[in-house]
């Protein structure tokens, strides 16, 4: 059956299944989503095109793009082809070159439902299964029957079980761990400020936006009440500082609004081999982790988390070259208190209490700190000399209290910037007014480096880089003895028992 | 099997600042040297006939800076003498980098694959290079260069029979 000779192939073509038409329109939503993601580069283009005199020619190119869209995803639906058999699924796809994915189901890293809202009425789901191997097999079977969906999720972790059969089988099947309160996303709205990426954006698209859109200077100073222009630099300054708030407060609210589509009914279960989330105000999606591929669990708090003393937790599993295990192989879990964060790392981990918090963390070396400190008084010497050749001589005073700002923020850094070991684990803890930790199992590392410089030798401190499947942890500047035992330590961890890591 | 915590003494696990590294093959060495030494020669008889013949005499001392150039193939001799692998029994470890040393230690029960890379230099000196890779290294390979064809596969199979050994 597994060769694909020509005559099992015929045999084997009576199995396949093809999806629903309704799958169409999952595919075309798809292709308009990539294209709106990707539209801050291609804004400029449909500037130029609008620029172009009258509506007519962008108005054909609007419909024939959507029609062309429509078409792909319709020969997609058709060509589409699936397979399921007890142990492996084969998927077969592609308009000219059709590729088959054979999907052995112990090699699946997540299993994701998507109830779009636009399937909503029909009763149908998208399940995306994603392999652990290489992003390129990735599956996507859209507009299943919810039942269907289902069916197989169960079938594929029921695999996985048999397939760990050695390991502990968690009895609690299906628990609820957490869900979140409006309240709390409020929070991850304010604490992850997503909307800085979409203001940027924005500046990239307004700059490129022809003449007659962009703000005319005079006709602006032409709206401000009269005599203003004669009021002073502390009532300009005051405007100034209240328009800049304004903003701020407009892409906190973007960020919130953001956060409580994406987060919306929020509700993280305990499953027989890892976790299930299920999120989404409008289009809910159902989000299943094994446990065995969690690699790093991070803790993450900036100040606005800080002042809510909150974390947004994530899960991360094995990425596929995005960076800092951002995209689709983590579960994030958004604003949660302290004592929730450890216990879901506790859990994620099958560790005994962690007290991430309460650690005994080790400061690095003071040679990172004088380092910082001698490349910030290179940089101080040479703006001082261009300022004061530049600026008037007062220049010196605001620059001088930056510098003596960023220093304070670097020796913070540096105070906070600590590792602890606990047993099997590592704890990193870094951060300036709030905290981020990243805990890792030391049995999971896939590699060690040490790297040192000459004027490191001297000094006698060196750099650890601990590669993850899922990220890379360094930790600069440790004190030689410290950096051989960490990396020793970890060795030994990782090839005297050799575990599973994924 | 049966749980244990035993205390450990970080003194008696074994070290890895105590890896005796195996320098790579000497006429790779050479190559590299060698391969510097035309390269920036090349380079610099472009720039100098470049400085001659396009620009103005004033920028005839200008050319003082090409005095820097023995420093590159210098340089390419120094970091592929310095450069160097060892073997342990549970990992491989590879040395690297004359200003960032860097010292990399791959165990075997995470290698994903393992690669033999050729360049036609290589296949002329009968060398290879070893490439190891493991999950999430994507962007860092891990590469010992110059060994000879013959250590390069012995390695290569005491690598895969170690991995099938672990499973």
């Amino acid at each position: 059956m597994d060769k694909p000779g020509g005559q099992t192939q015929a045999t084997a073509d009576a199995s396949w299944s093809a999806l629903s038409p309704w799958a169409v329109i999952y595919f075309s939503a798809n292709s308009i989503r990539q294209i709106l993601t990707n539209s801050f580069t291609l804004a400029p283009i449909a500037l130029g095109l609008l620029r172009a005199d009258g509506l007519f020619v962008p108005a054909v190119i609007a419909a024939l793009s959507i029609l062309g869209i429509v078409l792909h995803a319709c020969l997609v639906v058709r060509r589409f082809r699936y397979q399921v058999h007890d142990h492996r699924m084969k998927v077969r796809q592609g308009i000219l070159n059709v590729a088959q994915i054979d999907l052995d189901f112990s090699r699946i890293q997540n299993v994701s439902i998507v109830n779009p809202f636009y399937f909503r009425p029909l009763g149908l789901v998208t399940l995306t299964i994603e392999s652990a191997g290489s992003s390129d097999e990735e599956v996507v079977l859209a507009a299943l029957a919810a039942d269907r969906a289902e069916q197989l999720r169960s079938a594929i972790s029921q695999v996985q079980e048999v397939s760990t059969a050695g390991t502990r089988v968690i009895e609690a099947d299906s628990t609820v761990v957490l869900t979140r309160a409006t309240r709390d996303l409020v929070i991850h709205g304010l604490s992850s400020n997503q909307a800085w990426l979409v203001l940027a954006g924005f500046v990239g698209v307004y700059s490129q936006a022809p003449d007659s859109w962009q703000l005319d200077g005079d006709a602006l100073l032409a709206t401000l009440p009269p005599g203003f222009l004669d009021s002073t630099a502390v009532q300009i300054s005051l405007l100034v500082l209240v328009l800049i708030m304004l903003g701020i407060g407009l892409m906190l609210a973007l960020s919130v609004l953001a956060s409580l589509l994406i987060y919306g009914n929020f509700e993280l279960r305990r499953v027989r081999d890892g976790f299930a989330a299920r999120q989404g105000a409008i289009s809910s999606r159902q989000l299943n982790v094994r446990q065995r591929r969690i690699q790093t669990v991070v803790l993450r708090q900036n100040w606005i988390a800080k002042f809510f003393a909150r974390f947004n937790v994530s899960f991360e599993q094995i990425s596929h070259g995005q960076a800092d295990g951002a995209g689709a192989g983590r579960l994030l879990i958004p604003a949660v208190t302290l004592a929730q964060a450890d216990e879901l790392a506790a859990t994620a981990l099958d560790s005994p209490p962690l007290a991430i918090a309460c650690q005994p963390f080790v400061r690095v070396s003071a040679y990172y700190l004088r380092k910082r400190f001698f490349w910030l008084s290179a940089n101080f010497i040479v703006a001082g000399v261009m300022c004061s050749v530049f600026l008037p001589l007062w220049g010196l005073g605001p620059l001088s209290l930056i510098m003596l700002l960023v220093g304070y923020a670097q020796y913070q850094q540096w105070r906070i910037l600590g590792l602890s070991i606990n047993g099997d684990y590592l704890i990193v803890r870094r951060g300036l007014i709030g905290r981020s930790y990243v805990v890792l199992p030391i049995s999971k590392v896939q590699r060690v480096a040490l790297v040192q410089t000459p004027f490191m030798r001297r000094q006698s401190v060196i750099h650890v880089r601990l590669v993850l499947a899922s990220r890379v942890v360094f930790l600069p500047c440790l004190p030689a003895t410290l950096a051989q035992q960490i990396a020793n330590y970890t060795l030994y961890k990782v090839e005297e028992t050799p575990k599973s890591w994924m | 099997m049966a749980f244990t915590n035993l205390q450990l003494d970080p003194a008696q696990l074994p070290a890895a600042q105590d890896i005796v590294y195996l320098p790579l093959e000497r006429r790779y060495v050479l190559a590299r040297t060698g391969l510097a030494a035309a390269l920036t020669l090349l380079l610099g008889a472009a720039v100098a006939v470049a400085v001659l013949a396009l620009l103005p005499e004033v920028w005839r001392p200008a050319l003082g800076v090409l005095i820097v150039t023995p420093l590159f193939p210098i340089l390419a001799y120094v970091s592929a003498q310095r450069c160097g692998y060892a073997l342990r029994e549970q990992d491989i470890a590879l040395r690297r980098g004359v200003f960032r040393q860097r010292q990399i230690i791959q165990p075997f029960v995470r290698i994903q694959h393992i690669e033999l890379a050729r360049n036609p230099l290589d296949k002329r000196l009968q060398l290879a290079g070893l490439k190891v890779f493991s999950a999430g290294t994507g962007t860092e390979t891990m590469m010992i260069p110059g060994l000879s064809l013959d250590t390069a596969q012995s390695i290569r199979s005491r690598l895969l029979q170690a991995q099938k050994a672990l499973g």
